[in-house]
């Protein structure tokens, strides 16, 4: 097998895999820590597509404003911690 | 000759060397694996990134000793002085000594993030090196983009410190993760718009080809003055340092977002502050100094010279001015330098119509 086959399955899986943790786990802090690696993955997949103009842009404003914009949201929100203690 | 070639010829080397031990030994097999193009190349790239690893490690280094020599001088006192030649080991031996603390994690932090954070901004300082030329044979990657990739790794650190701020569970944390997120995302708007007038003035988001734009004609500097002022005040803000350096404001919230953070992981988070100061110095040189063009020394000296003196002038600002307060830091991003960005795109604009440069 092509080696750029072998790495674009392995970054796809990666991609795949975080986006499915993005539902399924319980904490929302975590789950926007698997949404920003499914948007590392999404710019990997546009390297491989050779737009490393569009991968560019997709880390600039997906990981760096829009997870941002959501964790603030989060954190401006009430809610508790695993542990039953108040988060401030 | 290039860094690649250079560590091509070193690499080629040592694998010959091994290839004869391991023909003297009977294992021909693996000496055909080792000697394969591929092979090489990928051993090549290693190397290339450990060099350039090495060279952003003593920068950093030399800052932080430059900073504490400089500061020193400033409040007229001497800076450090007793290990090495002129205290320049002390950072070493402080490096050593974060390494040897004990490794805490606060009781009721978010384990994962809190362990990711610095992982995630130590990664993506380190990241910025690589997209930094030294000269125009002293590189790692020449994208056509790279301006622009530079700056899509600096927006990743709000993200990072966002979420290690959050995951101490402390309350000075988040109040810096917090300042921190809306300082760097409202100070990237003039940072990029300054930008645009160089990137117009050259023709390209290349590193190489804007400092060729300035080899041709002038240093950008002069035509773009208003955007290298603009340039400097949102880079100060960017990198953290003392007029803007809100996050982690010592005498109001401990050390900001990395107050529940210590040992080694407190050693990196101040390795990636200064790897980020290199990156950001280097930048403004880039741009607006002309980068490795000078006369006598050779251009990779030329480069550093030009980052240390303007690392000198961060120096130099954190030692006389003090903090500002956050409404303040924002009402300057986004009343001032927004609108002083956008007449610096104008000139620039208009120094390209008129066809001056």
């Amino acid at each position: 097998m092509d080696l750029d086959m072998l790495f674009f399955l392995i970054f796809a899986f990666i991609t795949v895999a975080a986006a499915v943790a993005v539902i399924f786990s319980k904490e929302v802090v975590r789950s926007l820590m698997y949404l920003a690696l499914t948007f590392l993955g999404v710019a990997i997949t546009f390297i491989f597509l050779s737009a490393e103009y569009v991968a560019i842009i997709q880390i600039l404003i997906y990981v760096g404003a829009v997870t941002v914009l959501i964790l603030f949201g989060i954190m401006l929100t009430k809610r508790k911690l695993s542990g039953g203690d108040k988060c401030e | 000759m290039d860094l690649y070639q250079f560590t091509e010829g070193i690499v080629s080397w040592l694998v010959g060397i091994v290839n004869w031990l391991l023909n003297w030994l009977g294992f021909h097999g693996l000496a055909g694996w080792l000697g394969s193009p591929d092979v090489i190349k990928f051993l090549t790239l290693l190397g290339e990134s450990i060099v350039l690893l090495a060279v952003g490690f003593i920068v950093a280094i030399t800052m932080i000793w430059q900073e504490r020599k400089t500061l020193g001088r400033l409040m007229d006192r001497r800076g450090a002085m007793v290990v090495g030649p002129a205290g320049y080991f002390q950072n070493i031996a402080d490096g050593l000594k974060t390494l040897l603390k004990e490794y805490i994690i606060p009781e009721k932090a978010d384990k994962t993030p809190y362990n990711w954070a610095p992982v995630i901004m130590i990664g993506s300082s380190i990241l910025l090196l690589v997209a930094i030329p030294l000269s125009d044979r002293f590189y790692m990657t020449d994208l056509d983009i790279g301006l622009l990739f530079i700056f899509a790794v600096f927006s990743i650190t709000p993200f990072a410190i966002l979420l290690g701020g959050w995951a101490s569970n402390n309350k000075y944390s988040l109040i810096g993760g917090m300042r921190s997120a809306a300082q760097l995302i409202s100070y990237e708007i003039p940072l990029l718009l300054s930008m645009v007038g160089v990137v117009l003035l050259a023709g390209s988001l290349n590193v190489g080809e804007i400092v060729m734009a300035q080899e041709n004609s002038v240093w950008f500097i002069i035509p773009q003055f208003i955007g290298f002022i603009v340039f400097m005040i949102a880079i100060v803000a960017e990198v953290e340092r003392i007029p803007f350096d809100l996050p982690e404001a010592e005498a109001e919230l401990v050390e900001g977002w990395w107050t529940e953070y210590g040992g080694m992981r407190f050693g990196l988070l101040m390795l990636a502050e200064y790897f980020r100061g290199y990156a950001g110095a280097a930048v403004a040189v880039l741009l607006f100094l002309g980068g490795w063009n000078g006369p006598f020394l050779p251009p990779e000296l030329w480069f550093l010279i030009k980052v240390f003196i303007v690392f000198f002038v961060f120096i130099w600002l954190r030692g006389s001015l003090t903090r500002v307060r956050i409404d303040q830091i924002l009402n300057i991003g986004w009343k001032r330098l927004l609108p002083l960005a956008m007449v610096n795109i104008v000139i620039a604009v208009a120094i390209k119509t008129l066809g001056w440069i």
